[in-house]
């Protein structure tokens, strides 16, 4: 498998997700390309979640 | 965990859980959200496989909030925190009425030395007959107060939360003077949300002038009373001009990677009591029953729920779809929900932009 860039180490949890599903063919930085079984080729971007300060975290809150 | 779009792979962890550790209660709230709920306790080992999911894919920083029902009525209550404070959880809420809040149980939680443990005692008003009928308890008042009394001989964190109605509205800043009285360190306020109980009693509901109104009065408070953290979990708190709560430093709040004011099932979730996932405590779309898979078939259902992939996509419709603050609010929604029947519909009490209350059911 040709891996031109190597994911950052929080992604590991991606690349096994991947190997599971897909056929994975790259990690390139935040963007990783897909080949499904039937070789059906997709590219998605990997989005690290920020959580804004004072968000709604009901929890703890509505009762 | 990752979550997967259509066009990305969202990448997050829990920062909170809900648990309500019973669905049973010694009061009759007028706005219970757990009203349709089975009146049962979480079975003790259903709890820490609760836990377990929840730290499963938890931030360094997680917090987690017991809640009911009335959980001082759960009888492993100490066992409960015992547990989440051996899977490291150093922040924790219970949420109560109080009632219930005797000196022994008050002791013998404080005396699992838990780093950081609030008691989050509900008062909705403070006329105490108000309240009282609120909670549909006589009494129910001055057991809180009592609550309170108790609380100072403690290393336990008071806490006050009031849900407020259009009847109780102006009590906005008598509410945060009560909670210095009584020496709370946290005063949370919010409206009534449509769910649960509150779906059925619409005089109960703000209108969007009165949300506006309502969360003014917050935000005066806030920087009027700087000794008590005065807050607001409702996520049109940012649509507000001067808004005192920021959403952190060096953020671009039009970011694809952003997310705040409602981040419902993306930051974290809550589990009733017969072990039904939802995004959260009045959020009441099930993601996942906790009782009939394993931890890692319950992980794997929920990030590919499809409720929480349209929450992570944040695509939402109406005012909320075009919305210039969609990823700092992106309104409540499970104030969608209960509007619209659709939890991707827009917030119905916000004030922006008119008022579409034709749209809506209620």
């Amino acid at each position: 498998m040709d891996v031109p860039e190597v994911a950052p180490d929080e992604f590991s949890e991606l690349r096994c997700l991947c190997s599971i599903s897909r056929h994975q063919q790259a990690i390139i930085k935040y963007v990783v390309q897909l080949e499904s079984i039937s070789g059906e080729r997709m590219t998605k971007k990997i989005v690290k979640v920020k959580l804004g300060k004072n968000a709604c975290t009901t929890s703890g809150s509505y009762k | 965990m990752i979550v997967e779009t259509t066009d990305c792979l969202y990448d997050f962890r829990f920062q909170h859980a809900q648990l309500e550790i019973t669905g049973r209660c010694n009061m009759r709230c007028q706005h219970c959200r757990a009203w349709h709920e089975a009146r049962v306790d979480m079975p003790l080992e259903l709890v820490k496989k609760a836990l377990r999911f929840a730290m499963s894919e938890a931030d360094d920083d997680f917090r987690l909030t017991i809640s009911g029902g009335e959980p001082l009525l759960h009888r492993d209550l100490l066992d409960i925190v015992t547990a989440a404070k051996g899977l490291g959880i150093e922040s924790m809420i219970i949420t109560t009425n109080a009632s219930l809040a005797t000196e022994k149980i008050l002791f013998d939680l404080d005396n699992l030395n838990v780093p950081n443990l609030a008691i989050q005692v509900s008062v909705d008003s403070v006329v105490p007959d108000k309240h009282d009928e609120f909670r549909g308890s006589p009494g129910a008042f001055s057991k809180a107060m009592t609550a309170f009394e108790r609380l100072r001989g403690t290393k336990l964190v008071p806490s006050l939360r009031a849900s407020l109605t259009p009847d109780t509205l102006p009590e906005v800043e008598a509410l945060v003077q009560l909670a210095i009285e009584q020496g709370a360190r946290r005063i949370g306020l919010g409206s009534v949300i449509p769910a649960g109980r509150g779906l059925d009693n619409h005089r109960l509901l703000m209108k969007p002038q009165q949300k506006r109104e309502f969360l003014e009065a917050v935000a005066y408070c806030k920087k009027k009373y700087p000794q008590i953290d005065v807050t607001t979990e409702d996520p049109l708190k940012f649509a507000l001009e001067d808004c005192p709560w920021d959403c952190g430093d060096g953020v671009d709040i039009n970011d694809g990677s952003f997310f705040g004011g409602c981040t419902a099932g993306v930051s974290g979730f809550n589990v009733d009591s017969e072990g039904v996932v939802t995004p959260c405590a009045v959020f009441l779309e099930p993601i996942v029953n906790l009782k009939d898979v394993s931890v890692e078939e319950a992980l794997e259902i929920y990030r590919t729920s499809p409720v929480i992939v349209r929450l992570a996509e944040r695509r939402f419709s109406g005012r909320c779809g075009e919305c210039h603050l969609k990823r700092l609010c992106g309104g409540c929604r499970a104030v969608a929900r209960g509007y619209n029947q659709n939890y991707l519909g827009e917030d119905a009490t916000c004030w922006l932009n008119g008022v579409s209350r034709s749209e809506c059911q209620i």
